[in-house]
């Protein structure tokens, strides 16, 4: 929340209470992320009950090994982004900067793999719906597996773009030295959606990868 | 804001990072080389809650933050837990021509349980009706 | 409060401190940002109370009246949509919540005045993409987009669904506001249990929008990316479960309801105390009710799924569940109805309103235990009873409110007065027409009559007309109370701080208030509507 002359807005009562505001702001807007997630994730449970051995075969054909690595990414760049916000509270702005930065190469390496992915399953044709055209799998109940499965990394990879632009932001503020061990509220918001975008892809990589 | 009550070095959330991480691994090798069967979603779904219990309270600081931020996520997973509960409940109680899968079997001619054909991979089918 | 309490108005009010177009279009005042959203929430109301109309005069005559099948269906889906999505979830928390909820916690502002400007962007955005579509080639899956139709019928859906899915991320951003203006911006003195009930109302309501609202907004998207690229969700031909969809859709639909009334409430419970010059009976239990409201409204969405395939279990608690919410629906009216006995009771138009308002609202709750009950459901379910029964709910009651609390703030937010008598009669037309336009209804429903249908029996026709012959009356209220207000706008004699003589702490600021609401801190030293005190509240 800051503004072009000073941060801190007048309408609160002080630096206290505007970073109150933010943050409580910031965690009703991640509640509310979570329920965006939830219809997939309730999906997921159902067609699951309905199709449990065909999810189990189908999850076979995703590459459980390269999102080993991905998740091992995210939380290695939440680490980043967690020691981004421990430095900036000490005015370490440069430090920052440098580790945010570190935090969006990562982000970026695990968008590669999720590329990849995506194009193997276009050569397996292993495609949401109606494009499906795998003879190995059961249709029914496959298609759907590979339409969550579109629908779940899809979305997280939207966020992840999302988190990945808000980060290049608060690089960007924190090199123009925008932020200091007074105010960095952008800082500690911008952090914990990255964070929240880490938790989904923890649910999403044993949910869809690890399925037996 | 970072009123802290005492200086947190960096290397706890070196830390963090170190649990998280053997946590991925753990829960990929029992995935995908140990198998566990039946347990394994269970398993799963506890080393993911662990995960983000740690996330959330350290990277996400909610470990020293007031109480009206705490609530929000929980509130949230609750939610969640209610209309997953509920699509379940319901799919698990539904007579069997109101499910997606069961259309054929209602189609089938009525015949001993013992002669028909097996659903897809009824073995393992663990919470059928 | 000292006895300096006829202080005079702030001479530069949020009115007239800056008049340029750019200054209202790119304003971060909750005041104006809610005046515009009461424009646009008033500009959807006349639209589809227009798509009303067309479909009562379709119904006056058994065969086709006035359009063709597929129009009527269009008509009823486009009335259904503009008045849930474009006209009742925003009317009262967006339009008068933020207005007035601020001013009520003695705050400059909502917490985050750049989000709420976006949000009536975004608002504005999704209800403009809405009626494209509408005009467009419109929509003809009713306002409930049931699956498997609503993925392969050739109507423009695809922008009616995108417009309201970018609707309910306005709602949301509302939602983040007011809960965090609640949580942060309260004034010195204002704890807790003084919190006006108003507030605590928009506050149990933003919660609900703030967690239930992504659900709706997901499940639409799906309906979308079936019918762009045949996903499969809730398509049974491909393994898919259309029952699903009802469940996410109801997950969100039902609390909507309450998105809609507890506000409502929230408005009656302030008009109540002004008009009976008594504090309220019960403060913490219709607090608390909120709650109850709100959190068991979460737990009966089942209801609307009897006869959709839903397992005969699920069903059954779902019924039971939902009855729970008449329990909190009553206490809100025994404390109403206590707080105006032993009142001095002062029978302005905004107390009519809410008289309208208990009474209807008793029919709209009563009928909702009895559709409730699983198996009188199977009867009436999809019937005009369920049409009479949630138009009880929605207009007699969420749109009493509407007008209760538009003819209550209309001299805070304008400054003028309207002309008393006018406004009496409209208010007698409106509670009259409703009610012979809706009551036939009941028993059309339970003669048999379908909802959405466009042909009906030769019998049913007496019931028909009579419900078009109410409508009409409601149509001409709303257009006296147009004519009216706008009257007043610039004719209407200017307004005392507080015409009302009310305790309620929004009327601590001027009407209209200032720009930054108060010209001074306030305090609030007093319960709310402490009636105790002879003289009037002082404004700051």
């Amino acid at each position: 929340m800051s503004t072009e002359s000073s941060p801190w807005e007048d309408h609160f009562s002080g630096p206290e209470n505007q970073s109150h505001a933010a943050q409580l702001g910031m965690w009703i807007f991640l509640g509310s992320e979570v329920l965006l997630f939830t219809n997939l994730f309730v999906g997921y449970a159902v067609y699951r009950y309905y199709y449990p051995d065909v999810f189990a075969e189908a999850s076979k054909h995703l590459k459980t090994d390269q999102a080993m690595v991905q998740t091992l990414l995210l939380v290695t760049s939440s680490l980043f982004v967690a020691l981004a916000v421990h430095f900036i509270r000490r005015g370490r702005q440069f430090l920052t900067a440098a580790v945010l930065g570190a935090a969006i190469v990562l982000g970026v390496a695990f968008l590669a793999i999720k590329g990849w992915e995506y194009y193997e399953h276009y050569k397996e044709g292993l495609l949401p719906g109606e494009f499906f055209h795998n003879e190995e799998l059961t249709k029914q109940g496959a298609n759907l597996f590979f339409t969550l499965y579109f629908l779940l990394t899809g979305l997280h990879a939207i966020h992840m773009m999302v988190a990945l632009g808000l980060l290049t932001w608060l690089v960007w503020g924190a090199m123009a030295g925008t932020y200091t061990a007074e105010y960095h509220i952008p800082v500690e918001v911008g952090g914990l959606y990255w964070h929240l975008v880490d938790v989904f892809w923890l649910f999403i990589f044993p949910l869809l990868y690890l399925v037996e | 804001m970072a009123q802290e009550k005492r200086k947190k070095s960096a290397w706890e959330y070196v830390g963090v990072w170190a649990v998280l991480s053997v946590l991925t691994v753990t829960t990929w090798v029992l995935g995908s080389k140990v198998q566990l069967g039946p347990y394994s979603l269970p398993v799963a779904m506890l080393i993911s809650v662990v995960k983000t219990v740690l996330v959330a309270m350290f990277f996400m600081h909610l470990v020293e933050q007031p109480g009206a931020r705490r609530v929000v996520f929980p509130v949230s997973v609750v939610f969640l837990a209610l209309l997953m509960g509920v699509a379940l409940i319901d799919a698990m109680t539904r007579v069997r021509m109101a499910r997606p899968d069961g259309i054929q079997d209602e189609l089938e001619p009525m015949r001993p349980a013992s002669t028909r054909t097996a659903p897809p991979g009824s073995p393992t089918r663990w919470m059928g009706n | 409060m000292n006895p300096s309490a006829e202080s005079s108005q702030p001479a530069i009010t949020y009115l007239n401190h800056e008049t340029t177009v750019k200054s209202w279009l790119l304003t971060h005042d909750h005041k104006r940002i809610g005046v515009m959203f009461l424009v646009g929430v008033i500009l959807s109301l006349l639209l589809g109370g227009v798509f009303a109309m067309a479909l009562r005069l379709e119904l006056l005559t058994p065969g086709p009246t006035i359009m063709s099948p597929l129009t009527y269906n269009r008509m009823f889906t486009l009335h259904g949509v503009t008045m849930v999505w474009l006209f009742m979830i925003p009317a009262i928390p967006s339009a008068f919540g933020n207005f007035v909820v601020p001013i009520m916690l003695g705050a400059k502002d909502v917490a985050f005045p750049r989000l709420n400007l976006a949000s009536f962007y975004i608002y504005l955005t999704g209800s403009l993409l809405t009626v494209s579509g509408m005009l467009w080639s419109g929509a003809d899956t009713g306002w409930t987009f049931y699956t498997p139709y609503s993925t392969v019928s050739p109507t423009a859906l695809t922008p009616v669904l995108l417009g309201v899915f970018i609707i309910g991320f306005s709602t949301i951003i509302t939602g983040v506001n007011f809960i965090t203006t609640t949580h942060t911006l309260r004034a010195p003195g204002m704890h807790w249990t003084r919190i006006p009930l108003f507030v605590w109302t928009i506050y149990g309501t933003s919660v609900i929008q703030v967690v239930a609202t992504p659900v709706l907004g997901m499940v639409l998207l799906l309906v979308f990316i079936e019918r762009v690229v045949g996903a499969g969700i809730f398509d049974p031909s491909r393994g898919g479960d259309p029952v699903l969809f009802q469940h996410m859709f109801w997950f969100y639909s039902h609390p909507a309801v309450y998105i809609m009334v507890l506000p409502a409430m929230g408005v009656i419970s302030e008009v109540v105390c002004a008009f009976s010059r008594k504090n309220i009976f019960g403060y913490k239990m219709i607090a608390a009710s909120t709650f109850g409201i709100a959190f068991v409204g979460f737990f009966s969405w089942g209801h609307h799924m009897f006869v959709s395939g839903q397992s005969t279990f699920t069903s059954g608690i779902f019924g039971v569940l939902s009855m729970l919410v008449a329990i909190f629906t009553a206490i809100k009216i025994f404390n109403w109805v206590a707080t105006l006995y032993g009142g001095s009771i002062d029978l302005r138009v905004p107390l009519l309103y809410v008289l309208g308002f208990i009474f209807l609202l008793m029919f709209g709750g009563m009928t909702g235990v009895a559709v409730a009950t699983t198996s009188l459901d199977v009867h009436w379910h999809d019937t005009y009873f369920v049409v009479a029964h949630f138009h009880y709910i929605m207009v007699g009651a969420v749109l009493m409110a509407f007008l209760a609390a538009l003819h209550y703030w209309w001299p805070k937010m304008s400054g003028r007065l309207y002309p008393e008598r006018w406004s009496f009669l409209a208010a007698v037309t409106i509670i009259f027409g409703f009610i012979v336009t809706f009551l036939p209804q009941f028993l059309l429903g339970n003669m048999g009559m379908p909802r959405r249908y466009y042909e009906y029996p030769q019998e049913m026709q007496w019931l028909h007309v009579a419900s078009t012959a109410g409508a009409s009356l409601l149509a001409f209220g709303f257009v006296l109370i147009a004519i009216y207000l706008l009257w007043s706008l610039r004719y209407g004699p200017v307004s005392p701080p507080n015409p009302w003589g009310s305790r309620g702490y929004e009327w601590f600021s001027g009407s209209p208030p200032a720009p930054h609401n108060f010209t001074q801190a306030p305090r609030f030293e007093r319960e709310v509507h402490d009636y105790t005190v002879p003289e009037a509240p002082r404004v700051y």
